[in-house]
């Protein structure tokens, strides 16, 4: 064989649980329960199928706080199917399995190499026509890495085919604190052939004479990881060509699913219009699953009505999603706002009313001051957990305060209007 | 805005209905009742003006016209110019100007401003449920006046419910103090999660300790289990000393035993075995030996005595074949005389039969006897002879019969006059012209059409003269240009509105005038009293002192000053008499005012009066030149004309159907003459003479009678055509039968002749051949038994004759005489068989002779073998008897023995003591302590029992270690509860967010309720307040807010001076209460926009009248300011909405004018 070939996966983070209100629903909780545990499986059956050569990961397997021993045997269990059919794991530590405790507890079959936080090259088990595959590694023994770890890397072997493991956030991200940054030109300067980067939970790949990948987490945990997620299956050939292939594992894909109400003024248009923004989100959709969060934007005379039976088109969506099968509905949030009132006296006392709402109530110091009493009171009751969840100082806290009364108002205004009797 | 009118074109029940509120007159309020009983569409309507306003919804209204073609016109007055539009239910554009183009939405929009339908709803419409739910949230609010107000200004009936229903739903969550809050069951459920996991988990650090453990017990384990190896070692050994002493003793016996036995020879091992075959052997061979010499002598003696015949057996074989022809020869004798009397019974049978078919002297009988088919062929022929006999008579007698009915056919077809040669077709198309000409009674027609149209004529005629004096035909009348009726009834309603006004002002006239009269007799009155003089007269005679006085300051002479004092004089007299009468003044004074003010308004009262007089001038006028225009008498009443009308329509009724009488008589005359036409060219062609002038009657019988002529005819052709053809078949039938009777007498000749029945050339009738047949039946198997009897007799006498030859022969060898072969035959054959018997004895003796010799032989060779043997043994021990040679072995194998158990002894003690040698092992044993041993062995017992109990303790726990290592799986079981976790807390934070948020946007609403409060409170609390007290008939006085900590309620004064809170007034009086509020909050809306209809459905329900009269008081003052739409299914409500009310203007639904085309 003349070609070198392995899947290459990170962020795995096994067992950390999905965050989603969709899982309120016992009969999704059985079916994505365990999303990550169940992906990581696919991954491993990914290998077997292809009969590749070895399994790169490039960090953060599993979360610091996880401390369950159960994870740690799964993953040896998984790793130890690889190991039976000759296929070689390489793992490095990342920010978030750095200081894990469960690891170090944990027997690899030979098969699996971890590396060290000093930095190593191993040689594959497997030559490629004749010549070597060097994989260079080096992990994270603390949680922090703002240093750049390319320079700490050993040069590579000549004439061999050299393969660089490494978890960085490369030059930052928004998402992301800084860890073991670095610049793409400092991982193209290094010389190897190919970078199998981790911890940026978003695909991106930079194909070149030394083509660098960050797979992304192979299964989104909430709405915030949304889209499609996949891992790697890499092959390198002996000409130094690099064929990548994106492979789907994951089991539910989270989507925001907006849809716009703009001139929409019937009710009914306006539930043939959810229908449609969920069939094509639906449609689009490669995982098992489709989460969605539907959100509803625009201007239409409907806004205080969809404000106010927001549970009721949840319900519908839910209809809908369950007879279309596999797609869950996880929440449904509005911002429609109504047509602008004409300026001057006030067209009718409800908009009155909103408009001293928004206008006098909301900007003043004692609402303020009672809302972040009201605040204060619910926050010192919620579980240890969730204290912080308003913010972590003073300005956070009043950002959310001035949000939650802002919609608070806008939805009992709406259902103020809730007694009307349109004929 | 304003409604002028709404057209429901096509829209719910409606079609073509126009409901018309006219122009608003100004000073005058606009009310409008809409009256219609139930199931009149009033809700309808006020969809159909909301559809107008805002496009038509789906799904409703649809159940007469179909949603697409749904449409709604109407009249808006928008800016204060009324415009017209059309709304269709489309997707888009469906809001169409009066000319059908589409229009933008914001033409209306516009004035309503962002007042969408709900909210229109809600602040301009009104009904019994609102009212109701209206009252019973005021209770709810407990009076708070914000949201009194407000919620009466947005028309909004259940805000304070919804208030109290949001601050439910986040306490639901979470409340101070609260118990059963869902916060603290999603707690509970975070509690019971934690202790679940907690149940199966474990961490890594208990897993590092069970490690730990599990490999620290296996050291030990291990330890322990060599401290016990060691013990059971020492045990072992003691053990073997002790049981290694006993073995001294009988290692010392078994050498003393040994000693004598060490001289005995080695003999070779086999002889063990050997000896005792040996001994049995030699026994065996000397007894046998003996016994086989006796046996051999005997058998000799028994041979030499055996003689042989051998003559006899010479003829064996032959014997052997002479047996079966002695069986046959036995059988022969018994059966050929039973066979000859058989044969000489079946001879008699077959002369019998020969005689019965008259041949007794035949030669061969066999001749006579018939093939079978022969004999079928002459059955068949037998059996069919008298059907065709029967076939041939009947169809003779069918032929002459045919013949017969053909002749008759003719006769009668020439008796009718016809021939054959008659048309048929040509009859048949005047036959269908008949048809035709019936299925119309033309006749009939004609005379019902014409008796019609002269009774049409009549009435016309009568109807025209209904309508003098006005003279002239249906024509000219019908041409006329009339009034219509829209016209007849604006006039009618102008005159009566001109009518009531004269009378209205006539009486006003009359009024004042009766006023002006009184208030002129009052002050002549009070002038007439003395010295009260009227203000004019007290001026005039101050006016006059001031001349004579200014005349006198220029004069100053005694004239002028006489004259000035007379003024004074009188000035004086008229102010003290004035002084004096001042009540009377004062009267006077108000009665002058009055009476200048009624002697105004009598002008102003005799003025309208003219007006209304020319008003009524003028339209009687404008009417009576329109009756002129009609060439009508001018002097003719509206009334009259309404009637002449309705005369003019019956009159023209009249005409119409007089001429479609006349044109029916036309066509129907028309019908017959064509018919007439149709069925004499038909009877021309069918060749019947037809005059020129007929009746079509007439007609039709003449030719009904010749198609029923034509008809008898064609019947009778029909008939001889038939006969003929019947007389064919028959011919037909006859030649058949007879032919078939030739075919059979041919058949039976030939099957005759062809055997011997037709000899001498007489052919035999049937009869006489069915009796031969059935006597040569019998012949045939007569003759076969007679041919076998004799056959079988000839055979078996030839069988006796060779028998006798052969014994015969047999016989001469033995030298036998034969008398009865039978009896010598079994005497050879006793002789051969006892010759026989002899020999088989003698060759069985020779047999048994030669085996024992042999025997014997084989004997002594063994005898040889034996003596060898014996002499080897007995030469080794040095003995002569192989029982001796026993001896000598037996004592060889004790010694074997005892060496045996000697190496035994020797071994067990050197494997006790694990010495090299036995002597090292002898002299240790001799110095050992017994004693000791059994001592140490005790004490060792003891350690071992504890070292082996320690051992297995620490198994089970090592055991249980590696087991609580290996119990921890890979399982899902944590990472599941852990995402049951964060789901609860997610759903945790979602309602935290979701409480804050309402409770949050409940504070927010209140207190923008309270600013609402302070905004509105002045302009609607005095409106309110004279509404609930007009509503509530004065059973209240007012309203009034006061202050509570931080809110303001509201408060309701009775009559009485007292003051009651919401909670405390009656159901029906909170109803009075938000109705008074909601007219305010009409009001405030009004005071800063253009108003906008307000429509009300039927609130009034439970009203009596007083009330319902105040609150049609409330809305003749809502309707100064804006239109007021009311609708009812109360005529009573209509009669009082009027007389609040005179201007309120009722509709009826239902008898609406339809729109125009």
């Amino acid at each position: 064989m003349a070609v070198y070939r392995f899947v290459h996966s990170a962020d795995v983070h096994l067992d950390s649980p999905l965050r989603s209100l969709a899982l309120r629903n016992q009969d999704l909780a059985e079916l994505i329960g365990n999303a990550t545990r169940q992906t990581f499986a696919r991954t491993i059956a990914l290998c077997l199928e292809e009969q590749v050569d070895a399994l790169l990961l490039a960090g953060d397997l599993y979360d610091g706080e996880q401390t369950s021993m159960k994870t740690a045997r799964f993953l040896a269990e998984q790793l130890h199917r690889l190991g039976q059919a000759g296929i070689e794991t390489f793992i490095v530590r990342g920010n978030h399995d750095a200081a894990s405790k469960i690891a170090r507890e944990l027997t690899f079959p030979e098969t699996v190499t971890v590396f060290k936080g000093r930095a190593d090259a191993v040689e594959a088990r497997r030559r490629v026509s004749g010549s070597q595959v060097v994989v260079h590694g080096l992990s994270f023994t603390q949680p922090q890495a703002p240093e750049s770890l390319v320079a700490k890397y050993k040069p590579p072997v000549a004439g061999a085919l050299n393969i660089g493991l490494m978890h960085t956030s490369v030059g930052g991200s928004d998402d992301h604190d800084p860890y073991a940054p670095c610049t793409l030109r400092d991982l193209q300067g290094a010389g190897f052939r190919y970078w199998a980067l981790g911890h940026i939970h978003k695909r991106w790949v930079e194909v070149g004479p030394c083509t660098v990948v960050m797979p992304g987490i192979p299964q989104g945990r909430d709405i915030n990881e949304g889209g499609v997620k996949s891992v790697s299956l890499v092959a390198i050939h002996d000409d130094g060509s690099v064929d990548i292939e994106e492979r789907i594992v994951s089991l539910a894909q989270f989507e925001r699913v907006t849809v716009r109400t703009d001139g929409i003024d019937d009710w009914r248009d306006l539930a043939a219009s959810i229908t449609e923004g969920l069939r094509k989100a639906k449609d689009a959709v490669i995982s098992d699953h489709l989460v969605a969060r539907l959100r509803l934007t625009g201007t239409t005379p409907l806004a205080w009505r969809i404000r106010r039976d927001l549970d009721l088109i949840q319900g519908d969506a839910e209809v809908w999603a369950s007879m279309a099968g596999n797609a869950w509905i996880e929440k449904v949030e509005t911002n429609c706002r109504p047509p602008q009132a004409a300026p001057g006296p006030a067209a009718d006392p409800l908009t009155e009313l909103a408009r001293l709402v928004d206008d006098e109530v909301l900007s003043s110091p004692a609402f303020k001051a009672e809302a972040l009493q009201i605040m204060r009171e619910l926050q010192g009751q919620l579980p240890p957990e969730l204290r912080r969840i308003f913010g972590e100082d003073r300005t956070s806290l009043e950002a959310t305060v001035d949000e939650l009364a802002k919609e608070g108002a806008a939805d009992v205004v709406a259902r103020v209007q809730g007694t009307t009797r349109s004929d | 805005m304003r409604l002028r009118s709404l057209s429901l074109i096509r829209y719910g029940m409606f079609t073509d209905q126009v409901i018309d509120f006219g122009e608003k007159k100004a000073g005058q309020c606009d009310l409008h009742i809409i009256y219609g009983p139930n199931e009149t569409g009033k809700t309808t309507a006020v969809s159909a003006y909301l559809d107008l306003l805002y496009g038509i919804k789906s799904g409703r209204y649809a159940f007469l016209h179909l949603e697409s073609t749904m449409r709604i016109g109407g009249a808006l007055e928008l800016g204060g110019k009324p415009q017209e539009f059309i709304r269709v239910k489309s997707a888009s554009n469906s809001l169409l100007d009066a000319h059908g183009q589409p229009i933008a939405e914001s033409a209306i929009r516009a004035e309503l401003g962002a007042i969408e339908r709900d909210g229109y709803c809600n602040m301009f419409s009104l009904d019994d449920d609102t009212l109701e739910e209206g009252g019973e949230d005021i209770l709810k609010s407990k009076g708070d006046l914000g949201q009194l107000l407000f919620s009466a200004s947005a028309g909004l009936s259940e805000l304070s419910q919804q208030l109290v229903r949001v601050r439910g739903e986040a306490d639901a969550f979470y409340k101070f103090h609260g118990r059963q809050t869902k916060l603290a069951q999603f707690k509970e459920k975070l509690a019971a999660l934690k202790n679940e996991r907690d149940a199966i988990d474990t961490q890594a650090s208990k897993y590092a300790e069970l490690v730990q453990a599990r490999d620290r017990l296996t050291a030990q384990y291990a330890a322990a289990l060599d401290a016990r190896g060691v013990t059971q070692a020492r045990m072992e050994g003691v053990q073997r000393h002790l049981l290694a002493l006993p073995g001294l003793a009988r290692l010392r016996s078994l050498r003393d035993q040994l000693a004598p036995l060490q001289s005995i020879p080695e003999a070779p091992r086999a002889w063990a075995e050997e000896l005792p075959k040996l001994i049995r052997q030699e026994l065996t061979l000397d007894a046998n030996l003996e016994t086989i010499a006796k046996r051999i002598e005997k058998l000799g003696a028994g041979i030499a005595e055996m003689m042989v015949d051998q003559a006899a057996l010479a003829l064996a074989d032959r014997m052997e074949q002479l047996g079966e022809l002695r069986a046959r020869d036995v059988t022969a004798v018994k059966d050929i005389p039973r066979l000859k009397l058989e044969l000489d019974d079946v001879d008699g049978s077959v002369r019998a039969m020969l005689r019965q078919v008259g041949r007794p002297s035949e030669e061969d009988p066999q001749r006579l006897v018939l093939e079978a088919a022969v004999v079928s062929h002459l059955r068949d022929l037998m059996e069919t002879r008298s059907g065709i006999e029967a076939e041939k008579q009947r169809a003779a007698d069918e032929l002459a019969q045919a013949e017969q009915d053909l002749q008759q056919a003719k006769a009668d077809l020439e008796g009718a006059g016809g021939s054959m040669s008659g048309d048929d077709a040509r009859i048949e198309s005047l036959s269908r012209a008949v048809a035709v000409t019936r299925a119309v009674d033309h006749l009939s027609r004609c005379r019902t059409a014409k008796r019609l149209s002269t009774e049409a004529d009549a009435t016309l005629r009568e109807r025209l003269g209904e309508l003098k004096p006005w003279q002239g035909d249906g024509a000219t009348l019908a041409g006329m240009a009339i009034s219509s009726e829209d016209e007849i009834h604006g006039w009618k309603l102008a005159l009566a509105n001109a009518q009531r006004r004269i009378d209205q002002h006539s009486s006003d006239v009359a009024r004042i005038t009766s006023d002006v009269s009184r208030l002129t007799v009052e002050r002549d009155v009070i002038g007439g009293t003395t010295g009260v003089v009227t203000d004019e007269e007290a001026g005039a005679i101050r006016t006059a002192r001031e001349q004579t006085w200014a005349e006198h300051r220029r004069a100053l002479d005694v004239a002028s000053a006489d004259s000035f004092e007379a003024a004074l004089r009188r000035d004086d007299l008229v102010v003290s008499g004035r002084f004096m009468h001042a009540t009377e003044v004062a009267n006077l004074h108000r009665t002058s005012q009055e009476l200048a003010v009624r002697e105004e308004e009598c002008r102003h009262a005799r003025d309208l009066l003219n007006q209304a007089t020319e008003n009524q001038k003028a339209l009687n006028e404008e009417v009576a030149a329109a009756i002129g225009r009609m060439s009508l008498p001018t002097d003719m009443s509206l009334a009259q004309l309404e009637a002449w009308l309705t005369r003019r329509d019956r009159a023209l009724e009249a005409r119409r159907l007089a001429q479609e009488s006349e044109s029916e008589f036309h066509a129907a005359a028309d019908d017959a003459e064509l018919a007439t036409t149709r069925l004499a060219a038909a009877m021309n062609a069918a060749g019947l003479v037809v005059k020129d002038e007929v009746v079509l009657d007439d007609l039709l019988a003449a030719a009904d009678s010749a198609v029923s002529a034509e008809a008898t005819l064609k019947h009778l052709r029909n008939k001889v055509r038939e006969c003929e053809r019947e007389v064919k078949r028959r011919e037909h039938a006859d030649e058949q039968a007879k032919a078939a009777d030739t075919g059979w007498t041919t058949a039976w000749t030939g099957s005759c002749v062809s055997s011997w029945l037709g000899e001498g050339g007489v052919v035999p009738a049937p009869v006489a051949v069915r009796g031969l047949l059935e006597a040569l039946g019998e012949l045939g198997p007569a003759l076969v038994t007679k041919a076998s009897l004799t056959r079988r007799i000839t055979s078996m006498q030839r069988d006796q004759h060779v028998f006798a030859d052969k014994v015969a022969a047999l016989a001469s060898e033995l030298g036998l005489t034969v008398k009865d072969p039978s009896a010598t035959a079994k005497e050879i054959a006793d002789r051969v068989k006892a010759a026989e018997t002899v020999l088989t004895l003698r060759t069985e003796a020779d047999g048994a002779l030669a085996a024992a010799r042999k025997e014997k032989e084989d004997l002594e060779d063994a005898k040889v073998i034996l003596e060898e043997a014996k002499g080897k043994m007995t030469a080794l021990f040095a003995v002569s008897t192989l029982k001796e040679v026993d001896a000598k072995l037996s004592e060889l194998d004790r010694r074997a023995d005892l060496e045996e158990q000697l190496g035994q002894v020797e071994s067990e003690i050197l494997d006790a003591l694990r010495f090299k040698t036995i002597a090292e092992a002898e002299a240790a044993l001799e110095a050992m302590d017994r004693d000791a041993l059994e001592r140490e062995q005790i004490d060792l017992k003891g350690r071992f029992d504890n070292e082996d109990t320690r051992c297995r303790e620490l198994f089970s726990l090592r055991s249980n270690a590696i087991d609580a290592v290996e119990a921890i799986g890979g399982d899902a079981g944590v990472a599941e509860i852990e995402e049951r976790r964060r789901t609860v807390l997610i759903e945790i934070e979602d309602e935290a967010r979701r409480h804050l948020r309402l409770r949050m946007g409940t504070a927010a609403a209140e207190q923008a309720l309270r600013i609402y409060r302070d905004r509105h409170r002045s302009s609607m609390m005095n409106r309110a307040s004279e509404a609930f007290a007009m509503i509530s008939r004065g059973a209240y006085s007012r309203l009034e807010p006061q202050r509570r900590k931080d809110s303001e309620v509201l408060l309701a004064i009775t009559a009485a001076g007292g003051s009651k809170e919401a909670e405390q007034l009656s159901k029906g009086t909170r109803f009075q209460l938000y109705l008074a509020l909601r007219v305010a909050g009409y009001h405030e809306f009004v005071r800063t926009r253009i108003p906008v209809p307000f429509v009300s459905d039927d609130i009034m329900e439970t009203f009596d009248d007083f009330r319902a009269e105040e609150a049609f008081r409330l809305f003749a003052d809502m309707a100064e300011v804006g239109q007021i739409i009311y609708f009812t299914h109360h005529a009573h409500l209509c009669d009082i909405a009027a007389r609040v009310c005179p201007d309120a203007q009722i509709h009826r639904l239902g008898t609406l004018p339809a729109v125009a085309a």
